[in-house]
């Protein structure tokens, strides 16, 4: 299905045709929950941000620049709900470590928690990890698939912004990745030496 | 490239088993037909500048714990009345409540909570009946007698009371301002003073772009706050 059909719908939708609008949301409900998914961590949260997504178009539609690309529009209009959602938390302070360790050791042990917490997880472990800003860059560009030029438009911001997040996001996942095989070569390490040293023993 | 590629299969395989519930699609044509089905009405306006009324009326001041405060009032997702507008409306009621909550006295709090849900009651039974421009006169005297203690709440509101319960921001943030200002070198420290500038103000707005600024902002400063064993979270 391609944005001229996209378009057809919404021009249908718009007519008064309520089956139109079905059509679009079963051509692009599936992208748009995944992402929605990814940025809440949260099945039922996603399930209601979706709805309310769909609904929130369809009341804007006839707002909608029928000149431009549809799916860009309503992924914007998703992070808005999705932010909109976020904005029902409240900051709570909490206690991280604790207050005596020295600062540095405090900074290597969170490096150490964080690659022990994520070195048995994927890429999408790692993606979480990410400040909420380079996730979403990182989601938009990479599980949707749309273009620097899309992400720009969907978050208002600069192309130029949407680059340096990428790789800002992607120099981050790269030292995850290494932290975290460095990490299981340690482990991998240890092993032996306990495999050495049970030999040795018996 | 490498990478790229990775993380496009990594996302793919975890998210190809997402599907969206069947409840989504139901539930969304039930709201199209309710949304076409139903003609904007002056009452359906008189009750909608009623609660933005009380959202604009009800004075902000003070930092209060989350609560799904409106959900009392409108039910949670999914069930009791349906809030007439998006997402973002019902935050911005939740946090007037909020901050009601804060200023007012409990009996008083519980009292604008009750009105609240008796607006919520008389636009649900107006919306069941569907006949927006035939409102009884029982139900104009209603909205009216509502208004009036709404408006009355508000302004004895005004005048600042003293709770022991709620955490003032001035509360919340000293103690990590002081924390912040004995750990850190003077540069550092203060970069940290200015993002909590920057993110009280952000918080004050109740606009999408000003929450994403927030989120932004928040990331920024738990990077420093983290390395005093300290983490401001934003937790559902």
């Amino acid at each position: 299905m391609n944005s001229t059909d996209h378009v057809h719908l919404v021009k249908r939708t718009l007519e008064g045709d309520a089956e139109a609008y079905t059509d679009l949301y079963e051509q692009t409900a599936k992208e748009l929950y995944k992402i929605i998914r990814f940025l809440l961590r949260n099945a039922e949260d996603a399930k209601d941000v979706t709805q309310e997504t769909y609904l929130q178009a369809y009341r804007s539609l006839h707002r909608f620049d029928q000149s431009r690309e549809f799916r860009p529009w309503l992924t914007g209009i998703a992070l808005r709900q999705v932010n909109a959602h976020r904005r029902r938390r409240v900051l709570q302070w909490k206690k991280a470590a604790t207050a005596a360790c020295q600062e540095k050791v405090r900074e290597e042990d969170f490096a150490s928690a964080l690659v022990d917490r994520i070195s048995d997880d994927g890429w999408a472990a790692r993606i979480d990890e990410l400040p909420y800003k380079l996730r979403q860059v990182v989601l938009l560009r990479y599980l949707n698939d749309f273009s620097q030029e899309e992400v720009a438009e969907i978050l208002g911001i600069p192309v130029g912004t949407v680059k340096s997040r990428i790789h800002s996001a992607l120099e981050r996942l790269r030292k995850i990745e290494s932290a975290a095989n460095q990490n299981a070569n340690a482990k991998g390490d240890l092993y032996e030496i306990g495999t050495r040293n049970s030999r040795s023993s018996s | 490239m490498k990478l790229e590629h990775e993380i496009r299969a990594a996302l793919r395989k975890e998210s190809q088993d997402w599907n969206v519930p069947v409840s989504v699609r139901h539930e969304l044509i039930q709201g199209i037909k309710a949304k076409r089905a139903t003609r904007p009405s002056r009452i359906r306006y008189r009750i909608a500048v009623l609660v933005v009324a009380v959202m604009l009326i009800l004075p902000v001041g003070a930092y209060a714990g989350y609560q799904y405060l409106a959900d009392s009032i409108y039910g949670a997702s999914g069930n009791g009345i349906a809030f007439q507008g998006d997402l973002t409306d019902y935050e911005h009621l939740e946090d007037k409540l909020l901050s009601a909550q804060a200023q007012l006295s409990e009996a008083d709090y519980a009292r604008l909570e009750k009105l609240l849900q008796q607006v919520a009651a008389l636009q649900a039974s107006i919306d069941k009946a569907g006949g927006q421009n035939a409102m009884s006169t029982e139900q104009i005297q209603q909205l009216k007698s509502l208004e009036q203690q709404i408006a009355e709440i508000s302004t004895d509101s005004a005048a600042p009371k003293d709770s022991s319960k709620i955490v003032t921001e001035e509360e919340f943030w000293n103690p990590i301002l002081i924390e912040a200002q004995k750990s850190f070198p003077p540069n550092e420290y203060e970069e940290v003073k200015r993002l909590i500038t920057l993110l009280r103000t952000y918080q004050s707005k109740p606009d999408e772009a000003s929450s994403l600024q927030a989120d932004q902002t928040l990331d920024e400063l738990n990077s420093h706050l983290e390395k005093i064993g300290h983490k401001i979270k934003v937790g559902f």
